[in-house]
């Protein structure tokens, strides 16, 4: 079994909890220095798959799908969330990517648009493409922090299974 | 090229490790040796592989750096090549010059033998009519911090684009998890908790 497999919980977790925490706080979060605050949202597209499963095995897809009950209802099944399309705005850059699998891999990555000149394009894409890496990573050091602690254990979980199962 | 130019779809890699003194000086020759080379024979069949310029397909000659080098980042595409037959059209005028042959022999059937020349040379024919079927993946390596971004989540490009890369600069690759994203300490953490199971409000270690 390779080593994605075998960490494959953590990017599930995450999916899960960057969905809820949009919820939560209605998708404003402070990552403090030097991003600041970002918007985040979940936008067209999610995938859940089965503990048994490579592939996804319920995918949902347009308007707000998020919102759905199939979407928490997938959670609640006991269903792991495998892809996640997001909508994070940052100043005035808005950036849309979809998370997929083990690797966080991205895909569909829409950038801002650049004003660079032809041949310096790619300064432009690359601090794009690593403005973002950094929201990402930031907001996984966030689940990171409170992940493996007691606070986790008593309120963060029950709250979040509360909210899948629709008490919250 | 996406990863100028719309949407990108890319799987991120580190090094393994860190490249050796001077070894920039080296990457010119290096992608040059292991770019893409047309077969010599238009009846070859099998994969071809090798690097090329990110803004030309045909452009194999990274001697000037200026081309394909924005500090801190190397763009360079992999190339994949492979000939696909028609099958509709091979079985087709397989058959017609199986039916020639048994009519100019005056026979009912061509024995097997017969039948496997005349299917080669048909294949021989087309493949010499049939131009490849082309698969570009682009690169883009930060050689300050040592990540390359692989415009592919295809598990088989992937693959052939870490050998590749390998082979190219000695240098061996492995795809980041996000893991590698957080301070070790943070990454120990939670890599130790198991993945929480929202039906039982309780952790599946």
């Amino acid at each position: 079994m390779s080593a994605e497999h075998v960490m494959e919980h953590v990017a599930c977790d995450f999916l899960a909890w960057v969905w809820y925490e949009t919820e939560r706080t209605g998708g404003r979060l402070d990552l403090g220095d030097p991003l600041g605050v970002v918007d985040v949202w979940v936008d067209e597209r999610l995938a859940f798959r089965d503990n048994s499963d490579d592939r996804p095995r319920a995918v949902l897809t347009g308007e707000n799908p998020s919102q759905t009950l199939e979407a928490r209802a997938a959670l609640a099944g006991g269903k792991f969330l495998r892809e996640l399309q997001l909508g994070i705005r940052r100043e005035e850059r808005e950036y849309g990517v979809t998370l997929k699998g083990a690797l966080l891999d991205f895909s569909g990555l829409k950038l801002p648009p650049g004003e660079a000149e032809e041949d310096s394009v790619i300064y432009d894409r690359m601090f794009f493409y690593e403005e973002l890496h950094a929201i990402l990573s930031s907001l996984l050091k966030r689940l990171a922090v409170f992940r493996p602690t007691a606070a986790w254990e008593e309120s963060e979980s029950e709250a979040m299974s509360a909210w899948i199962s629709g008490a919250s | 090229m996406a990863i100028l130019k719309g949407p990108m779809s890319v799987r991120r890699y580190r090094l393994k490790d860190q490249p050796p003194e001077g070894f920039r000086l080296k990457y010119s020759d290096a992608l040059e040796a292991h770019a893409f080379r047309e077969p010599h024979s238009v009846t070859h069949r099998e994969e071809v592989m090798g690097w090329v310029e990110h803004a030309n397909m045909l452009d194999t000659n990274f001697q000037d750096i200026n081309r394909w080098f924005y500090e801190p980042y190397a763009l360079f595409t992999l190339r994949l090549d492979k000939k696909i037959l028609p099958t509709k059209w091979v079985k087709a005028m397989r058959d017609q010059r199986v039916a020639e042959w048994c009519e100019l022999n005056a026979q009912r059937m061509a024995p097997s033998a017969v039948r496997r020349d005349i299917k080669e040379a048909v294949e021989a024919e087309l493949l010499a009519k049939t131009m490849p079927r082309v698969q570009l993946t682009e690169v883009c390596w930060n050689l300050d911090e040592g990540w390359v971004l692989l415009h592919s989540q295809s598990t088989r490009v992937n693959d052939i684009f870490r050998k590749r890369f390998h082979a190219t600069f000695g240098l061996e690759l492995h795809a980041e998890h996000p893991l590698e994203w957080l301070p070790e300490d943070l990454a120990v953490a939670l890599e130790g908790v198991g993945a929480t199971d929202f039906r039982r409000r309780n952790d599946v270690r």
